[in-house]
């Protein structure tokens, strides 16, 4: 930390490599300086209170999934940390690599978003958190500033009862980037009607965002085909609403209709 | 600007064990994994393919996972345990995929076989007797343009089988 504080505006962090090294390649990385942070024990971390899990950043996609603790209160998480690329890059990624990557299609942010997410960044010597929401300020942009590390994620967890689903659509199932990608959670009480929603999706917006108007528009009421429909066609309008009208939309609306109801069916009728 | 002639010079001293031999070794802070074993260690077997993690083909094992070593920088292999294909042969599980993979027709243009042969190594080593699917996924992120994938798996499975039936008849 002290190095990283001494040549801060020189230095740029590696935590696993497997986005930074393609960078690399390409001829776009222009640090004087690299430093690994991916084998510090205390950014590798898990531990759980009374209402949130707290999981280190340098925790790579295979050792999440393999997390038991993770399992059992951020299923969600788990389902995009073993889609992530290939084997090898879920060997070698780690989970504060593909956030502070910030890339609109990384598979572990709406997985956080449905828990609130907040970021733990260290900076010389201090301690502090963030929304998932605001740290990610664009599409490859984030708030972490020259000297800082994120430490870890601190995730909401849930009362006994929860729903979850993740799904994602890519070109083919190993090492695609996803094309979009959704996380959701949610209860139903005991007469069928949903009482509480949570809806991320990625590659949609350039900064990670809650589907609020459809989560809204879906609590208190029952579960069924149509209804899941028509909160479907929402996210698609705020699709185009937040990114506005692009060419690749026409495949994309339907995509992201499909991928919403996909999500929303397994979670609630399945 | 910094002076790209004074970064370049910065060598760094790596240690590390690789196929069962502990090494020391220079390296330039911005070279691959990958560039390391081939050029500056002449083990060739590591092949680069795409060079942006997608194809496998450079595939090594480091503390018993497989990695791309076209995404790894060679300074990260310090205080590691290394395996590439050379050094494959070194126990029955690597000799029963070897023979298996040559048997089965698991291998036509062979660039991809290095990779695979460690992807399914760090399998078998992790589960000696892994199910069709398990066999796929594990062989999910190493591309093959040749076999159409078929006797690579086939080849696996006979690896799984002839390495069990050596276990037992050992005991």
């Amino acid at each position: 930390m002290d190095f990283l504080s001494d040549h801060a505006e020189e230095s740029k962090i590696l935590s696993g490599g497997t986005d930074l090294l393609i960078s690399a390649r390409n001829g776009v990385l222009e640090s004087k300086y690299l430093v690994d942070v991916s084998r510090l024990e205390e950014l590798r971390q898990v531990s759980v209170d009374q209402t949130r899990l707290t999981i280190g950043s340098a925790l790579t996609f295979s050792e999440i999934v393999r997390n038991s603790t993770i399992q059992k209160f951020a299923p969600a998480l788990i389902r995009a940390s073993g889609q992530v690329g290939s084997l090898q890059i879920r060997n070698a990624g780690t989970l504060g690599g593909n956030v502070a990557n910030a890339s609109p299609a990384a598979d572990s942010v709406p997985a956080l978003m449905i828990h609130d997410a907040h970021v733990i960044l260290i900076s010389s010597g201090f301690e502090y958190s963030e929304p998932l929401s605001s740290f990610v300020t664009g599409a490859y942009r984030t708030n972490l500033k020259p000297g800082s590390i994120i430490k870890a994620f601190s995730l909401e967890i849930f009362p006994r009862g929860f729903r979850c689903a993740y799904n994602r659509i890519a070109r083919r199932r190993s090492l695609s980037i996803s094309r979009a990608g959704a996380a959701a959670m949610g209860f139903l009480d005991t007469d069928g009607i949903i009482t509480d929603l949570r809806l991320s999706l990625s590659s949609i917006s350039p900064q990670p965002a809650r589907m609020t108007v459809v989560e809204k528009y879906l609590i208190g009421r029952a579960p069924r085909s149509q209804l899941i429909f028509e909160a479907a066609q929402t996210v698609a309008d705020e699709m185009v609403r937040i990114s506005g009208e692009r060419p690749s939309f026409v495949y994309k609306k339907p995509a992201v209709v499909g991928l919403t109801i996909k999500t929303l069916e397994e979670m609630f009728l399945d | 600007m910094p002076d790209q002639s004074q970064i370049c010079s910065d060598l760094i001293s790596i240690s590390f064990v690789l196929n069962g031999k502990r090494i020391n070794v220079s390296v330039d802070p911005s070279e691959t994994a990958l560039m390391a074993l081939r050029e500056d260690l002449c083990l060739t077997g590591t092949k680069e393919g795409c060079g942006i993690g997608e194809c496998g083909a450079c595939s090594i094992i480091v503390d018993g996972k497989v990695v791309n070593s076209c995404l790894t920088l060679a300074a990260q292999l310090d205080g590691r345990e290394v395996m590439t294909v050379e050094g494959i042969a070194s126990d029955a599980a690597g000799q029963c995929l070897q023979r298996a993979f040559a048997e089965t027709g698991g291998v036509q243009c062979g660039f991809c076989t290095p990779g695979m042969l460690l992807s399914s190594y760090a399998l078998l080593k992790q589960n000696p007797n892994p199910s069709r699917e398990q066999i796929i996924e594990a062989i999910s992120g190493n591309i093959c343009r040749c076999t159409g994938y078929i006797q690579i798996i086939e080849a696996i499975e006979k690896a799984s089988t002839d390495l069990l039936n050596s276990n037992s008849e050992e005991k």
